[in-house]
């Protein structure tokens, strides 16, 4: 919002809902005032932070909304780029996330199993042992240096 | 309506390193198709992943390098030893499950190493051992006859090869490697001596040794890459090391080096007045910080604290330079000594105190763990883990009790040790433990893990949030007291031994 500078112009907000501006906007007073995040430095340090799940209380009461408020407010703070609203929102769904079997996620995320009953088949073997899955790697390897090999020939 | 399909790639990689574990990952990428596309075409869905080095990769692979159509394969192979190893109550009925909710692990593959054609251990006592990284590799000592000495060497882990290092004693060890045992780096401690006109000084010598896997699965190149000798006025010998860094500490100094870049410093602590009765007990790399976090005791209180890596640049060599210039002027005597160590302070900074002393000191990506044994029937393991608001730390104990017998003794319990010196006790007599702690109960003998190897997320009874490994039948039947026990538990491999004989265990 700093490069709008103090211009009386309205500022066009296509995907962003009143309902859901509204929300955004009492984030936004909430924290007036508090430091900016760092910016996005791929310092060890900052990923470890990132990579926390820990939500304050008041966050945490403020993003308890239904999913679909959920979403829209995470797709309102990516599109106005307000990073610490965003980290709050893709928190809460890594914690919805966690623990939960696929079929599981498909449920509370009403996501559609597209696979075919193959794909699911070839998903669902799991390698049951160190040696099955170093022969796998070498079964791979070597499938690539047969076609390699072919490519060289042509 | 919006799903989380509706999401672009990168708001969708947000949402994934924000703390999901490998496990987490992989059960996303067997939604739908589009989560599977992006697993499979973008290596940030894995190594963004809370605990990516949990991935058993093939030897001298890293996520970065590994095929990443085989990326899910590795995943699929933590979630399976997840689940052998897994203290909570499964899912699945029809699951074998104990009166205690485990799901008792049972290996793959016993192999008796001592009966192997190639290795025959001849009656030496087995007095230390540890699983290399890469799992295709373990490091033994042995202690012979009198005449005979102690040995340590690398053996494969078929028992096919060996190799001896040129150490007849050590104080500690630790090894680490970047690409999954491609290149290993073994750094050890051991007793020497230097000699000053009619004088002979015990010091502490670092080696560092570097192992290199080859094409053939059992063979390995090796070769002594670095011996450095400290100072005579230290007695620092214990060890922490993470990548190519390495530092050799005691109470008051910190050795820092860098295998790499060869560059080295000395921290001494008592910079101030208030530092003087500091000392430092314990030192752990953090894989996820530029430096270590060490415990710490102050006039009876013990903290941890955490002492930033030090940072060798041209600026502060010049001031190392003057400094040793002046040191000279101030005193001749063995100025040679001083130009190779110049010294510095110590800084740390306080972070949180603790009540007990513990005895081993562990950090994964986000998580300390520190553990110390209480009286005779107890070992308490605190768990930190680091919150957004650093340097705030939030601690979970786990408490596991021991049965004491009418005489006070607890005849089943021990602290059994695979990472330091109980091969041999130091010059100062100390044993240093890893924390794997077994009960051998009447029925069963129960393996815990601590340190890197527990699981702090566990919510319920205290021990649950350890690891619960039973020793198969066949192995209790045939270890007579068990005396020594190395983990793998990227690779699901472990090899136990009860002075005598090896057994190696494939989950």
């Amino acid at each position: 919002m700093k490069n709008v500078g103090e211009s009386d112009q309205p500022i066009p907000l296509p995907n962003v809902s009143s309902s859901v501006l509204k929300k955004v906007l009492e984030y936004c007073e909430h924290h007036r005032g508090e430091p900016l995040p760092a910016p996005d430095a791929d310092t060890s340090q900052d990923d470890t932070r990132k990579r926390t799940t820990d939500i304050s209380e008041w966050d945490q009461k403020f993003i308890t909304v239904d999913q679909e408020m959920l979403f829209e407010i995470i797709l309102a703070a990516n599109y106005l780029d307000i990073k610490s609203l965003l980290d709050v929102g893709c928190k809460t769904v890594a914690n919805m996330i966690k623990g939960k079997t696929p079929e599981e996620i498909r449920k509370l995320f009403n996501i559609v199993n597209d696979f075919t009953p193959e794909e699911e088949v070839r998903l669902l073997a799991l390698p049951h042992s160190y040696h099955q899955l170093i022969l796998s790697f070498w079964h791979h390897q070597a499938q690539i240096k047969k076609e390699n090999e072919w490519a060289e020939d042509r | 309506m919006l799903t989380l399909q509706c999401f672009s790639p990168e708001v969708l990689l947000e949402i994934l390193s924000k703390g999901l574990s490998v496990v987490d990952l992989f059960n996303l990428s067997r939604v739908s198709t589009q989560f599977r596309q992006l697993s499979l075409s973008n290596r940030t869905f894995w190594s963004k992943a809370q605990d990516a080095f949990l991935i058993p990769l093939p030897v001298g692979q890293t996520v970065e390098t590994v095929d990443i159509s085989l990326l899910p394969l590795y995943c699929a192979r933590v979630a399976s030893l997840s689940e052998t190893f897994r203290v909570e109550r499964p899912r699945d009925d029809a699951m074998d499950i104990d009166a205690n909710g485990s799901v008792p692990a049972h290996p793959k593959r016993i192999t008796e190493l001592t009966r192997h054609p190639g290795w025959s251990n001849s009656g030496d006592l087995i007095r230390f051992l540890k699983i290399l990284p890469g799992s295709r590799l373990m490091i033994v000592g042995t202690l012979g006859k009198p005449s005979k000495g102690e040995e340590l060497f690398i053996l494969s882990m078929t028992g096919s090869y060996r190799c001896t290092l040129d150490i007849q004693k050590f104080f500690e060890l630790q090894c680490t490697s970047e690409d999954s045992g491609g290149t290993i780096l073994i750094a050890v401690t051991v007793p020497a001596t230097v000699i000053h006109g009619q004088f002979i000084f015990s010091v502490t010598e670092l080696r560092i040794y570097e192992v290199r896997s080859t094409e053939d699965v059992d063979s390995f190149d090796m070769y002594l890459g670095m011996a450095v000798k400290l100072p005579r006025v230290t007695s620092a010998f214990k060890l922490a090391m993470n990548s190519s860094s390495v530092v050799v500490f005691d109470k008051n100094d910190m050795f820092f080096f860098d295998y790499k870049t060869k560059l080295k410093q000395w921290r001494r602590v008592g910079g101030g007045p208030e530092d003087i009765s500091v000392s430092i007990k314990a030192a752990t790399f953090d894989p996820s910080l530029p430096g270590l976090w060490v415990d710490i005791s102050l006039a009876g209180k013990y903290s941890i604290a955490f002492v930033p890596s030090p940072t060798w640049n041209e600026i502060e060599e010049q001031e190392q330079e003057q400094e040793q210039e002046q040191e000279q002027e101030q005193d001749p005597i063995a100025p040679s000594r001083r130009r190779k160590w110049p010294k510095h302070e110590l800084l740390y900074t306080h972070l949180i105190d603790i009540a007990h002393d513990p005895v081993y000191l562990v950090s994964s990506p986000r998580i300390i763990h520190a553990t110390a044994i209480v009286g005779s029937n107890q070992v308490i393991i605190k768990y930190f883990t680091l919150t957004s608001g650093m340097p705030a730390l939030v601690t979970q104990d786990v408490v596991v009790s021991i049965n004491v017998d009418s005489q006070g003794r607890a005849p089943e319990f021990s602290v059994v040790s695979s990472n330091a010196s109980r091969y041999r006790s130091d010059r100062w007599g100390m044993m240093r433990h890893d924390c794997i702690i077994y009960k051998a109960l009447s029925n069963s003998l129960e393996v815990f893990w601590s340190g890197l190897r527990s699981d702090p997320t566990l919510v319920g009874d205290d021990e649950r949030a350890l690891r619960r490994v039973l020793l198969p039948e066949e192995v209790r039947a045939k270890v007579g007291s068990f005396q020594d026990m190395s983990i793998d538990y990227v690779h699901g491999v472990s090899v136990v031994s009860d002075g005598s004989k090896l057994f190696v265990l494939q989950y």
